[in-house]
């Protein structure tokens, strides 16, 4: 049953594979202002690490955009829940939380895939200051697609309780700007997570939204994996339980109270 | 003139139809802008001055920059959706009416809740000016009003470049990737910033120079010619060639809809 609707969501986008794959070269001329102005910054140089580190986590960050962005809208969903079509979404035979956790996932699975992955290909032959430079040991690459997996699905059921405020709200766009700035502000979306003053990262440690952004750029750029970086999937395991948990009791109290809008 | 206001009045009556979701819209602009700002301000914190450019200088290249920009998107977002029109064919109803087309799309969405980016935007030129140490003078003083003038008629002429491309393409362009990149939004930076390649497109292409670069030459100091804050100007000439542009897309353009 949800395999149908992965299949049904992927097929619809696919509808728009040409529009997807146009923002290629969007991300890559952003990914690449991005670098420019942080190199210009006059105690940056690419002699020490932290330039190549910044530079390496602004391509990671641009190339898993879909996964990480809070801005992925589904308005097919904001519609359903505005225009009162949720009451057919309700008749049918599934679990409605886990239904919208696929469309969201898929979504955000393609677009990564069509629109803005591939550049990982190229951006490793750009000229020197701007290239993507990683020293990849297997176990490395390997707890990376682990932690990016687990940062897609944190993501997603993140930006499901934006959906279910809509509820409350009525407007997806409210909403998201709200939540989705804070998220990606807090997540080190906005600016690189290493520039943030180290109080602050203490504090960032405790809550979610590192571990949906941050964490898994971060990983790429250790020199070696460490204990440290092992807890960061455990971390990244217990939010998206606990946001899980949340959401549904959300979803159902809202299910409960509905005021189907419109006839 | 009378029926874009009457236009702009009624959408934004419409707007505040739907109380919670556009007072939402205004304070999610709010907190946008200002975990935006709240980066830059880390961003200096963490690695000193920019080519030159301490953090009030650049505080105050941002706040213009982005005063010109909001209030572009105040008045053009209409024009955004013009492929949505398009497709539907309601162009065609406008087209029907014995009005400037453009003056009717843009007059099609005004975006009220922008006045919350605008809200931060000002006090954060304000925050600029207290803390920079310019000497003052009536044109620096001038330069701080043809500024956000001539921004947004640069901003303006760029939404309609995009608009009119619309007449080909039928799909729209997402630009919001570019205009909106997070912490990249290069034009918040002077020019002199960037690398050559990207300094010669914002000088010559889109000349964004005009607006963040060459008035700030005179009132940072750099320059002692005066007459560099009139420069914004200029801008009113790539504005009328993207018009003529917009006039050819329309003259060219067949319907979809039904």
């Amino acid at each position: 049953m949800y395999r149908g609707v992965f299949i049904y969501r992927i097929k619809q986008l696919w509808q728009y594979k040409i529009s997807l794959t146009s923002s290629l070269p969007l991300y890559l001329i952003r990914g690449f202002l991005t670098i420019s102005i942080l190199l210009a910054f006059n105690t940056l140089s690419l002699q020490n690490n932290q330039g190549k580190e910044l530079v390496n986590y602004i391509w990671i960050q641009t190339c898993f955009a879909p996964f990480v962005s809070a801005w992925i809208i589904d308005s097919d969903l904001n519609n359903i829940i505005k225009t009162g079509n949720i009451a057919y979404e309700y008749l049918k035979p599934i679990d409605l939380y886990w239904a919208w956790f696929i469309r969201l996932v898929s979504q955000r699975l393609l677009t990564g895939i069509i629109s803005s992955i591939p550049l990982l290909l190229l951006i490793n032959f750009l000229p020197v200051p701007y290239a993507l430079k990683l020293q990849l040991s297997q176990e490395k690459l390997i707890l990376f697609i682990v932690a990016i997996s687990l940062a897609l699905i944190l993501n997603t059921v993140l930006s499901l309780l934006v959906y279910i405020s809509v509820f409350h709200t009525f407007s997806i766009t409210g909403s998201l700007l709200i939540f989705g700035s804070i998220m990606e502000f807090l997540g080190g979306l906005v600016i690189p997570f290493s520039l943030f003053p180290e109080n602050m990262k203490k504090v960032l440690n405790l809550l979610p939204f590192k571990y949906g952004a941050a964490y898994p750029f971060q990983l790429l750029n250790e020199n070696e994996l460490s204990m440290a970086s092992l807890i960061g999937v455990i971390s990244q395991l217990i939010w998206i339980i606990i946001i899980i948990v949340i959401g549904k009791i959300w979803l159902e109290s809202n299910i409960k109270h509905i005021v189907v809008q419109g006839g | 003139m009378s029926v874009y206001l009457m236009l702009v009045k009624n959408n934004i009556k419409a707007q505040f139809e739907y109380n919670i979701s556009t007072y939402l819209l205004i304070l999610g602009q709010f907190i946008a802008q200002f975990t935006f700002i709240l980066g830059f301000f880390f961003l200096f914190k963490s690695l000193g001055s920019i080519r030159g450019y301490v953090f009030s200088q650049a505080l105050l290249v941002y706040a213009l920059v982005n005063i010109s920009y909001t209030c572009a998107e105040i008045i053009g977002k209409g024009i955004n959706n013009l492929s949505e029109l398009i497709r539907r064919g309601n162009l065609d109803i406008y087209l029907m009416r014995p009005q400037p087309l453009l003056l009717q799309v843009m007059g099609s969405g005004v975006e009220i809740s922008r006045i919350g980016r605008l809200i931060t935007s000002i006090s954060l030129l304000a925050l600029a000016i207290i803390r920079s140490s310019i000497q003052w003078d009536s044109f620096r003083i001038i330069a701080m009003f043809i500024i956000p003038l001539g921004g947004i008629i640069l901003f303006l002429g760029l939404y309609i470049l995009f608009g009119s491309l619309t007449f080909f393409t039928v799909n729209s362009i997402n630009i919001s990737i570019l205009l909106m990149g997070s912490g990249s939004d290069c034009l918040h930076y002077p020019v002199d910033v960037m690398n050559k390649t990207v300094k010669t497109i914002l000088t010559y292409i889109f000349p964004f120079a005009l607006i963040n670069y060459y008035p700030f030459l005179y009132i940072f100091g750099k320059s002692t010619v005066s007459s560099l804050v009139f420069v914004p100007f200029l801008s009113i000439g790539f504005l009328s060639i993207i018009l003529q542009f917009w006039k050819y897309g329309a003259i060219h353009y067949s319907s979809t809809g039904s």
